[in-house]
């Protein structure tokens, strides 16, 4: 677990290294460079995969059970 | 001079492009969708047939709600024991095909305190001998001249567990999530995310309907999967998207370390390439690698009938690759269609130092189709 925090934590200090000015975000506002597309999608391919697979998880909280895993 | 450049970035960042989505922000229009996705696994296993109908809107200037309804038809048939009759170890499925309908609905309400959010979701998944239900909560909160956005959240599922053909038998598990995560900037073309996810179950975790037949001389045993009642689980995700403005394409880069009591390692990388076509269409290929250890009670032949064991061949060493292909297209200036196909392919041999032996191939191929209309 420590070393978990240490990476959270080295990413923080990280952030302060970085500074992205607003006017200089319009590739990052495109949406090609959204993490997942289309979210509909990436609900039902991580569901796939956690019923075929014993590692699931990290994109974020609320997904439910089944019965399939 | 410099009070006049000190001026534009101030008018600057007020412009309409300091508020564009980079992350998962407000809703600014309303979205419907539709996405029918296909599952079908080889040699007459599995097969899944799943509508999902979703909206999305601003209701208000501070809230938004998301909604969303899956149905799945399942049939084909299912793993049901693993033997060693004869010698060598047969995974047999099922002989007669199953067929399963799953029905999930979830709802997520978002209030926003400028540009820090605060959410509420519930789930609930039901099929004929499983109900599961979550209630979730998570906040978003930016730092840094928005260059950072830090989430954090909690969620509690309960699951209740019965079996076909024992309708008296009824167990439950009870799994609690923890989450957190940093988004970061790093530069006009590069953004980086970060997550921390545990989750603590506790309760019935077996699959009563798999067993291990093991003939061991003269004696035979029969062993339903047992396992052990608690698990507690770690997973840390890191994506990175990269924009390369000569190709007007975006290379993304993920990568999962996951590990659990029940002793599985697991890692997990994808790299895909969304590349327009032209000013409406867009191609975005996806390679995918999967590797996990197996469960520190996973055995395809036992020497008892009770204790904690399981051959389910998802709690065994393997290697996995997903090789996807998807289409997007606009029409108008409202409707996007996207479509998509990909293989998943399953092997022991593909776990770096060697997975478990026996273990069957597996191949499965699915496609999807979505439709979304914004208003």
């Amino acid at each position: 677990m420590r070393r978990y925090c240490l990476s959270i934590i080295s990413l923080l200090v990280l952030a302060g290294c970085a500074n992205v000015e607003p006017w200089q975000r319009g590739y990052l506002a495109k949406p090609e460079m959204a993490f997942d597309p289309n979210p509909a999608t990436a609900i039902q391919m991580q569901h796939m995969y956690a019923s075929k697979e014993a590692a699931a998880g990290g994109y974020g909280v609320g997904g439910g059970g089944c019965g399939c895993n | 001079m410099r009070s006049a450049l000190h001026a534009l970035a101030a008018a600057a960042a007020t412009l309409p492009l300091a508020s564009l989505p980079v992350r998962a922000g407000q809703i600014e229009e309303a979205k419907v969708g539709l996405n029918l996705f296909s599952y079908q696994e080889r040699d007459g296993r599995i097969g899944v047939l799943s509508p999902t109908a979703w909206v999305q809107a601003p209701v208000g200037r501070d809230i938004d709600l998301e909604a969303r309804m899956t149905f799945d038809s399942v049939a084909g048939a299912s793993p049901q024991y693993v033997s060693n009759d004869g010698g060598t170890i047969i995974h047999a499925l099922s002989s007669a095909s199953i067929r399963e309908w799953r029905k999930e609905g979830a709802l997520k309400a978002t209030r926003w305190f400028g540009d820090d959010s605060l959410s509420l979701g519930a789930n609930v998944s039901s099929e004929h001998d499983y109900l599961s239900q979550t209630l979730s909560a998570d906040g978003k909160f930016e730092f840094l001249n928005k260059n950072v956005t830090w989430a954090v959240g909690a969620s509690v599922t309960g699951d209740a567990v019965g079996f076909t053909g024992f309708p008296t038998i009824h167990e439950k598990r009870t799994t609690r999530a923890l989450f957190t995560g940093i988004t970061q900037l790093l530069s006009p073309t590069d953004i980086l995310q970060s997550n921390l996810a545990y989750t603590n179950g506790r309760g019935y975790f077996d699959d009563y309907y798999e067993y291990t037949v093991s003939f061991l001389g003269r004696r035979a045993f029969l062993h339903r999967d047992q396992r052990p009642d608690s698990r507690r689980s770690l997973a840390w995700l890191t994506r990175w998207k990269h924009y390369v403005p000569a190709l007007g394409a975006a290379l993304g880069l993920d990568y999962r370390y996951y590990h659990d009591s029940w002793g599985i390692r697991s890692h997990m990388a994808e790299a895909s390439w969304h590349q327009p076509l032209s000013t409406d269409w867009a191609v975005r290929p996806v390679i995918r690698y999967y590797t996990q250890s197996t469960a520190s009670f996973y055995n395809t032949t036992v020497a008892s009938s009770s204790g904690v064991s399981s051959s389910d061949t998802r709690l065994a060493a393997f290697g996995a690759v997903t090789l996807a292909l998807n289409f997007s297209a606009r029409f108008g200036d409202r409707d996007t269609v996207e479509m998509g196909t990909g293989r998943y392919v399953q092997r022991a041999s593909w776990r770096s130092g060697g997975g478990s032996p026996d273990l069957p191939r597996f191949d499965a191929a699915y496609a999807m189709l979505g439709w979304t209309r914004s208003f």
